[in-house]
């Protein structure tokens, strides 16, 4: 048995998009303590999230375990699967939280660690910033993609089953003794690609519409712009290795006519 | 029966009117501003209900008032009568009726005054287009261009602006000497200026999504690409009838064509594999000698050796099987078989999956995969950070410099792929300014010497 489950389906790779942030407010907000703890200034909310269209989390993420600031009481915090995968806490200063992803026992992986540094102050353009402080809620994430390569046979099969996006369902009973049935009856087909446009039906930052080919496209023609301004960078460097060199020569020249 | 039900709910309409009225004229001040208004409607209906059928009504005392917006109104609504036609006796009559019953009510409800009414009404199609605003140096700086001048980039959006932004009307009116323009070329300068001052305004990284999206239609125009689109329409449209016939007949094969295309192909693929056979490397009068044709048993011996259940068996010549020994590598290698392999063919995978499925669920098939588990974020901050910290901020500071955020919050492979084309271009450049340094230290020398 341990056999079978151990071998490892070679060449192939599974991923999962999903989404690391932080949301923040100005105490007092409503959801948090009021008063707040002494000192308290900012209420915020940590959390590992799935992307609103995509497959079920919780088939390959068993465990998080939050690491926050040593001067927490009980600094570090476990959420075990189904979730949500979410801490909400009072604080007054930014720091980076550790968060330690469990996976799945089949998957015979360890966690893993990555950092999120709290976002607890304005930040992006003076509009970001204006936006933020009229909505008292500050959202900082990424997008994170996983990668699992060359899985194991098992757990190749349950990141493949269309179970999965059974959460995304409306359950309809069959009768008694009956498995339930699953229908979907949403406008897009759910899947573990980028969205291709951004849901309309409240997205934006937090819910994780935001996170869409679009976005991406974006993304690229800034780089692309970044990229042509380095071009000339290096137009420029050549040009004055060029001048250098002719320098270098009349120099020569010079020494040699001595 | 029927009738005597009309008549009741006839009297529960009355009942109902009667009642908003007495709700609508508690207060003094309303009621009076309700008759106003209301002789202000009737006044227009009045006027309607003439225009439509010549003649003078009577039955209203009060003479219209004379106002000046009024009468704009009223002629657009009877220019509105006029277009909706008709105008039959019923409809009008039934506008005597509400004028005549529930006027009081309407009245609370017609609050503004005729002028107001018709700005709200008017105001939305008195847009002007924007056109694209630069001053000389951006000109200069950023649009720039060999076949347009200045002059007539200004010309093209007055004559924007003047023709209200009506593509037709624009590339009929322009007339700029010594200039040929089409529709095409007029749009494609046009929308090119207007691109490059919205992103001059908002730089691409903090553009929103719908400007973004502006901008992308802009920047993508393309007039070629209009024109034959537009040609084609217009062929399109002039077809005879037994062109139109002979493309569906076309479109019939093509159809059937499809439809047969994957059964072929796998008969095709089939055929292939049956024709697959190692090929030498030479041709087969290479193997007329007694020499040759031992090394070639003995070349097969080897690979046949190689295999879980061997087919030959060797003589009990030592000499013509030559060693047993012998590496299979120090005969002649074996020419791989010319079919590709693909690569879903050679992995196994353990469900059965379609190409949808297999994108539906995230799986890539790939070579040579590390192995555990992987971010591919850690490729868009790995590569940022080199051997010594020095070297390090000098990266950062470049990155910085052209705009590169220090966290990408994206990680799909088409965006990593164009930052790790951005970092070999970064390190080119480090390596460069070293020579650079390098150079100018030795410049400095000899400039000493001489």
């Amino acid at each position: 048995m341990p056999a079978a489950t151990s071998k490892r389906v070679k060449g192939a790779k599974i991923f999962r998009h999903f989404i690391i942030g932080n949301e923040a407010h100005v105490l007092p907000h409503p959801g948090f303590p009021d008063p707040p703890p002494e000192g308290h200034t900012k209420g915020w909310k940590v959390y590992v999230r799935p992307l609103p269209n995509g497959p079920d989390m919780t088939t390959w993420l068993k465990k998080v375990q939050f690491k926050l600031h040593h001067t927490y009481a009980d600094p570090s915090r476990t959420i075990e699967a189904p979730g949500p995968f979410e801490l909400s806490e009072t604080g007054y200063g930014e720091f980076g939280v550790e968060i330690r992803l469990y996976f799945a026992p089949e998957s015979g992986e360890k966690a893993i660690y990555r950092e999120h540094f709290l976002q607890l102050q304005t930040y992006g353009s003076d509009e970001q910033k204006a936006r933020q402080e009229k909505e008292n809620k500050i959202v900082a994430e990424r997008l994170e993609t996983i990668e699992f390569n060359e899985p194991t046979q098992e757990f190749f099969r349950t990141l493949t089953s269309e179970d999965q996006f059974n959460w995304l369902k409306v359950k309809k009973g069959r009768g008694k003794g009956k498995k339930p049935d699953f229908v979907f009856e949403g406008d897009v087909e759910p899947t573990a690609q980028l969205p291709e446009r951004a849901d309309t039906s409240g997205g934006g930052l937090g819910a994780g519409g935001a996170w869409n080919v679009q976005y991406e496209k974006q993304l690229l023609s800034s780089l692309e712009q970044s990229k042509n301004t380095l071009e000339q960078m290096v137009e420029e460097e050549k040009r004055k290795m060029e001048e250098r060199r002719k320098e270098m020569e009349k120099l020569g020249m010079a020494v040699a006519n001595k | 029966m029927t009738r005597a039900f009309e008549g009741a709910f006839f009297q529960l309409v009355v009942g109902a009117a009667v009642g908003l009225a007495t709700i609508t004229i508690s207060n003094k001040i309303e009621r009076e501003r309700a008759r106003r208004a209301k002789l202000g409607l009737r006044g227009v209906r009045r006027n309607k209900i003439r225009r439509c059928f010549g003649r003078k009504a009577k039955d209203y005392s009060e003479s219209p008032p004379k106002d000046k917006n009024l009468l704009v109104l009223d002629s657009a609504s009877a220019v509105e009568a006029h277009l909706y036609g008709t105008c039959p006796h019923g409809a009008a009559a039934a506008t005597t009726t509400t004028a005549d019953e529930a006027a009081p009510a309407e009245g609370s409800e017609v609050e503004e005054t005729p002028s107001n009414m018709q700005l709200v009404r008017f105001s939305k199609y008195a847009v002007a287009p924007s056109v694209p605003q630069y001053d000389h140096d951006t000109f200069e700086k950023h649009l720039a261009h060999a076949g347009w001048t200045e002059q007539e980039t200004d010309y093209l959006m007055s004559t924007y602006s003047e023709c209200n932004g009506k593509w037709p009307v624009v590339a009929d009116r322009y007339d700029y000497p010594n200039a040929d323009r089409t529709m095409e070329d007029l749009k494609a300068r046009f929308f090119g200026v207007q691109a490059t001052t919205l992103q001059l305004s908002t730089p691409i990284s903090s553009m929103t999504a719908s400007e973004y999206n502006q901008y992308e239609v802009l920047s993508t125009y393309s007039g070629a690409q209009e024109t034959s689109r537009k040609k084609l329409a217009e062929g399109h449209l002039y077809r005879r009838a037994n062109e139109v016939d002979e493309e569906t007949v076309l479109l019939g094969e093509l159809q059937r064509i499809m439809l047969n295309q994957a059964t072929l192909d796998s008969q095709r693929e089939e055929l292939r594999h049956r024709l697959d056979n190692p090929s030498p490397s030479t041709n087969g009068y290479s193997y007329n000698t007694s020499q040759a044709l031992t090394g070639l048993w003995q070349q097969l011996l080897t690979q046949d050796r190689m295999k879980k259940n061997p087919r030959l068996r060797p003589t009990s010549n030592q000499a013509v099987d030559g060693m047993s020994t012998m590496t299979p590598t120090s005969a002649a290698p074996r020419e791989t078989p010319r079919r590709p392999h693909s690569l879903a063919s050679a992995t196994a995978l353990p469900v059965d999956l379609s190409k949808a499925d297999q994108k539906r669920y995230g799986v890539v098939l790939q070579e040579r995969l590390p192995t555990g588990v992987t971010f591919t974020s850690d490729k868009l901050t790995k590569p940022r950070i080199a051997k010594s910290s020095i070297q390090t901020e000098k990266i950062a500071a470049i990155l910085q410099h052209i705009g590169v955020p220090e966290v990408i919050p994206l990680p799909t492979p088409a965006v990593i792929e164009q930052f790790e084309s951005i970092m070999q271009v970064v390190m080119t450049i480090l390596d460069l300014r070293k020579l650079g340094e390098k150079e100018e230290h030795e410049l400095r020398v000899r400039a000493a010497e001489a």
